[in-house]
């Protein structure tokens, strides 16, 4: 049986305690939070900026 | 599944495999995927090692066809060898929840080497045999699979870490807080309690505080599982991860120098001067049968559960005391004991029923069944010290349906004096005639004897009704 393609876990390991381990997974698991952290900032959608509040004025002059 | 199975009422959560009991044999059946891994665990060296020590419990695929023909929507049952008595870690004491902890470790590190890992990690997985820790969830153990992190870290931090960290660090009893909630302490709940001065403690500020913080930032996005696995979260992490909790627990201690009852055996004048005959009295007793368990109600330090120990087949020594139990515990763990158990137990605040629907964790009385019990020194403080009343105390006695033991302290006893010293005495009911009449309406008095203090008689009772005079 292939058991890579099985799911085990019935418990939720909670994505706060999943993040953890990577810090108290030594100094290698601190570069994956590193990367994961990065990844994470490049993925983020850019806020509304000041250039989109001056370019459309939500009051009509 | 059969009628004629009888199913363990706790073993629902993991859909992969349940236990249930039969004739008095336990079996836990497997689905598919639960045999094929069952297959495939069993045969790693790690398990056939931890087997054979006794790490965990002795398990055979069973090929016994009336158990097959009545779990024939199940691909495959296993047997396990019986546990004399099962035991919930709110019973357990700092070192016996700590042995469980270390266990569980120490499995998982050997796991780990083999690309097996526990899915979860809760001390309801052990169980004690005497004063050993023995692994009983053999569900637990599935393949690592490359990527992923211990789904069973934060329950090992609720169940285990933090509870030992609260008896070790602030001198707070962790059975009521496991009692109150069958999940144990959570992160943020525990980071709480924690002074500055904690947060400089081995292990506090990473698994306690941060974690207390991720959790309560608990709107983190999903995705977390897979990003783990693509930033190169590897095996090495969890051992690693493993390796400091070993660290953090093995040097968390509890050894507060005395308790309420840590002196009493040896600073009572009546205990001293009755010991001797009184020893003759229980030996005689556990001398005249074959015993296969026996209680010891307030065990103090143990010194009759140790005779009843020579000839019973399981002792289960509980008392309320919390300190003494450890001691105890630690004694029986120092050489080897395979037979007695001790428990943090108060007769008065017995274990209750607890969990889903009240069956998932059953009350102790529910789970064990005594053919011997003692009850020694024990009844003045249920009726002076905790109100209970002298009738109903025997009542209860007699519902055990079996044999007790009992040494009724009377009134001219310096400790009966002591306990009624500050209060007022409004124990009318405690008097040698009212304790004469209860034991009579239920109980056959088989065996009687006064001690050299002529305050404590020793009493043989069986209850009436089920055994011949």
């Amino acid at each position: 049986m292939d058991f890579s393609i099985l799911t085990f876990a019935y418990l939720d390991p909670g994505t706060g305690s999943m993040l953890l381990q990577a810090i108290v997974g030594g100094s290698s698991g601190l570069f994956v939070l590193v990367r994961h952290l990065w990844k994470t900032l490049q993925n983020r959608p850019l806020k509304d900026s000041v250039h989109q509040r001056v370019s459309l004025p939500d009051v009509p002059q | 599944m059969n009628r004629a199975l009888s199913v363990d009422k706790g073993s629902f959560r993991d859909r992969s495999t349940r236990v249930f009991r039969h004739d008095g044999r336990i079996f836990r059946a497997l689905s598919t995927e639960g045999l094929s891994i069952w297959t495939h665990v069993s045969s790693m060296s790690f398990m056939q090692s931890a087997m054979s020590t006794g790490d965990v419990v002795t398990t055979s695929v069973s090929s016994n066809p009336a158990i097959l023909k009545l779990t024939v929507e199940w691909a495959g049952v296993l047997e396990h060898e019986t546990i004399p008595v099962i035991t919930w870690p709110y019973e357990w004491s700092f070192s016996m929840l700590r042995a469980a902890a270390l266990l569980t470790l120490r499995l998982l590190e050997q796991a780990l080497h083999e690309d097996v890992i526990l899915k979860d990690a809760t001390p309801f997985n052990i169980q004690f045999v005497g004063a050993r820790p023995v692994f009983i969830d053999t569900g637990s153990f599935v393949p690592l699979r490359p990527g992923q992190t211990w789904h069973g870290y934060r329950q090992f931090c609720q169940m285990f870490l933090y509870p030992l960290m609260l008896q070790s660090w602030k001198n707070l009893n962790f059975q009521p807080w496991l009692r109150g909630r069958l999940e144990g302490i959570s992160p943020i709940d525990f980071s709480r309690l924690l002074s500055p001065r904690d947060l400089l403690r081995k292990g506090a500020l990473s698994h306690v505080w941060l974690h207390g913080l991720l959790q309560a930032r608990g709107t983190l996005k999903g995705g977390i599982a897979d990003s783990m696995k693509d930033n190169g979260f590897n095996r090495d992490m969890i051992l690693s991860n493993v390796a400091g909790l070993k660290n953090i627990i093995t040097g968390l201690t509890w050894q507060p120098s005395h308790s309420v009852w840590s002196d009493y055996d040896r600073t009572s004048e009546p205990v001293q001067r009755d010991a001797g005959a009184k020893e003759q009295f229980i030996r005689d007793v556990c001398q005249s049968s074959s015993w296969k368990q026996v209680w010891d109600l307030g065990c103090n330090q143990g010194r009759y559960s140790r005779i009843a120990a020579q000839y019973a087949d399981t002792v289960v020594a509980f008392d309320s005391d919390h300190l003494i139990a450890d001691h105890f515990f630690r004694e029986l763990q120092r050489e080897g004991n395979r037979t007695i158990t001790p428990l943090v137990s108060d007769v008065a605040d017995p274990t209750p029923s607890l969990g889903w629907r009240l069956h998932e964790r059953t009350s102790f009385e529910q789970r064990s069944q005594p053919d011997l019990v003692f009850c020694l020194a024990l009844i003045h403080h249920l009726v002076i010290g905790n109100n209970l009343q002298l009738p109903d105390v025997i009542d209860w006695l007699a519902s055990l349906q079996t044999t007790i033991v009992l040494e009724f302290v009377d009134r001219e006893d310096t400790q009966v004096k002591q306990l009624l010293a500050n209060r007022d005495d409004v124990f009318s009911d405690y008097t040698t005639d009212v304790f004469r009449a209860s034991v009579n309406a239920s109980f056959t008095i088989i065996k009687e004897q006064s001690l050299p203090s002529g305050t404590r008689p020793l009493f043989l009772l069986r209850p009436n009704g089920k055994f011949p005079a």
